[in-house]
């Protein structure tokens, strides 16, 4: 299929999708109006009927409009600019990994998709979208807490040290237990960077061997761009999590508006390059 | 008779509190002075590291330049006990030698290709890395032990306990440059 069948096929599941979701629309609004007359059991079905049957077929049109849009825009690109690729946007990392990487601390929700596997540079790296939540009800009410909603990276380094460093920026709140045994906090000789950063490792040795005085100025340039970032060092992995709570990469902002070609490339190639950035950042 | 215990009271917290607070600063100091020692080990375990490679290096170079390496060796040595100044020096002259023995391998291409040179430049290379590291370690540590016992009111503990400002480790001009890590 060509590009102009892709963007065809992507046009007509997003015309769907919107039929969907008026009719959804309508439905609700038809159920609000005759709610509290006594039509209310001819329209109220009337209404029920259209809602349900609305949105159930607006989440499939989505999911198709998903996988058009990562087909078209986000596949191709990364395969361009990085090696070795392999993606799978339905599939993630599973959560005992994530909780392997210590990054945030691990509620009782998870979700992991957008899985990318590749080497950029000679270094291989995997990434992935996560969210992971606190949900709490007590039958009356309920409440949700985001710990971590962002992208995570494992990357492979040529290093080999036995401790966990693990650096969190002060606005990180959800770091999970500090559960490494002999964990301790180190304080940095910059002031500055004790107050933007908290860093723990099991060996104070190997902190001020792997956050050198130009790497301490790398993550405070990072830490501008992404406020909420947790880093660890474990054995030869370097994992990193940036918490982006608003950010959702190779995917579309607003998926019921018609997709610009130029601007959705733009976009998904702004997406790669802040990956490249990190990558330059970290082991260039 | 109330009042009588509630100024008993009183100054029983007072003490109470002044001795509690005494305890825990003494226990922080003792600790940070902990924490400086153990990193004045660390300076050591990578002094002798580099010490080791220096010397394998020596023995390598010899064979290209008539090379005094008894003299060498004497100059680099290390001992037990040594002083915060005499680390100085120790560290400063194996500066020199390394600094000798790179210009003297630019000087001889097959000591340059000689793939146990190699070996053991990479090893010079990671083992400087490991010595600012835990200089760097050794002098956070000593910033934080001199403020403790130099700042009121903890100052007078420190006083009490004969805690004296630690001197720091040097770094030579060029070591200041950063490494580069990966």
């Amino acid at each position: 299929m060509g590009l102009h069948e892709k963007m065809e096929a992507l046009e007509a599941v997003r015309r769907k999708a919107e039929i969907s979701v008026v009719i959804a629309g309508i439905g609700f609004w038809v159920l609000m109006a005759f709610m509290f007359t006594r039509y209310v059991f001819l329209f109220g079905v009337l209404g029920v009927v259209m809602l349900v049957v609305g949105a159930t077929r607006a989440k499939g049109f989505r999911g198709e409009c998903q996988m058009l849009y990562k087909q078209l825009f986000v596949e191709e690109p990364l395969r361009a600019n990085f090696d070795n690729v392999f993606y799978d946007w339905k599939s993630g990392f599973s959560e005992a990994a994530v909780r392997s990487f210590q990054l945030c601390a691990m509620g009782n929700r998870f979700r992991s998709e957008d899985y990318l596997r590749a080497s950029y540079r000679g270094i291989n790296f995997e990434m992935s979208d996560v969210t992971v939540e606190y949900h709490k009800s007590n039958g009356k009410s309920s409440s949700t807490t985001v710990y971590f909603r962002g992208r995570m990276f494992a990357f492979e380094f040529p290093g080999q040290f036995n401790s966990s460093t693990r650096i969190y920026t002060t606005q990180h709140r959800y770091r999970g237990a500090q559960n490494t045994p002999k964990i301790q906090k180190v304080e940095m000789e910059s002031v500055q960077f004790n107050k933007d950063f908290d860093v723990y490792s099991t060996s104070p040795h190997d902190a001020f061997y792997l956050l050198t005085p130009q790497y301490m100025e790398y993550l405070d340039t990072l830490s501008r761009r992404y406020p909420s970032m947790a880093i660890h060092f474990m054995g030869n992995k370097l994992f990193l999590g940036f918490n982006e709570r608003n950010k959702d990469v190779f995917d579309k902002y607003d998926w019921l508006k018609e997709a610009s070609y130029p601007e959705e490339m733009e976009k998904v190639q702004r997406d790669i390059d802040e990956i490249k950035q990190v990558i330059d950042m970290f082991f260039v | 008779m109330t009042t009588v215990l509630v100024v008993i009271l009183v100054l029983v917290l007072i003490v109470g509190g002044f001795f509690g607070w005494y305890v825990s600063a003494s226990n922080n100091i003792k600790r940070a002075e902990i924490k400086v020692a153990e990193a004045l080990s660390g300076i050591d375990v990578a002094l002798t590291k580099r010490y080791d490679v220096l010397t394998k290096m020596l023995d390598i170079v010899k064979n290209y330049q008539a090379y005094e390496r008894e003299t060498l060796m004497q100059i680099i040595n290390l001992r037990a006990g040594m002083s915060m100044q005499e680390r100085n020096e120790a560290s400063r002259n194996m500066d020199k030698v390394s600094s000798d023995i790179r210009v003297l391998a630019e000087n001889y291409p097959e000591l340059r290709s000689s793939q146990n040179f190699a070996e053991l430049q990479k090893s010079v290379i990671d083992v400087e890395e490991h010595l600012q590291a835990a200089r760097r370690l050794y002098n956070a540590n000593v910033t934080a032990f001199n403020n403790l016992i130099v700042a009121f009111p903890s100052s007078i503990v420190a006083s009490n306990l004969g805690k004296v400002q630690k001197a720091f480790f040097e770094a030579d001009a060029t070591k200041r440059q950063d490494v580069k890590m990966f």
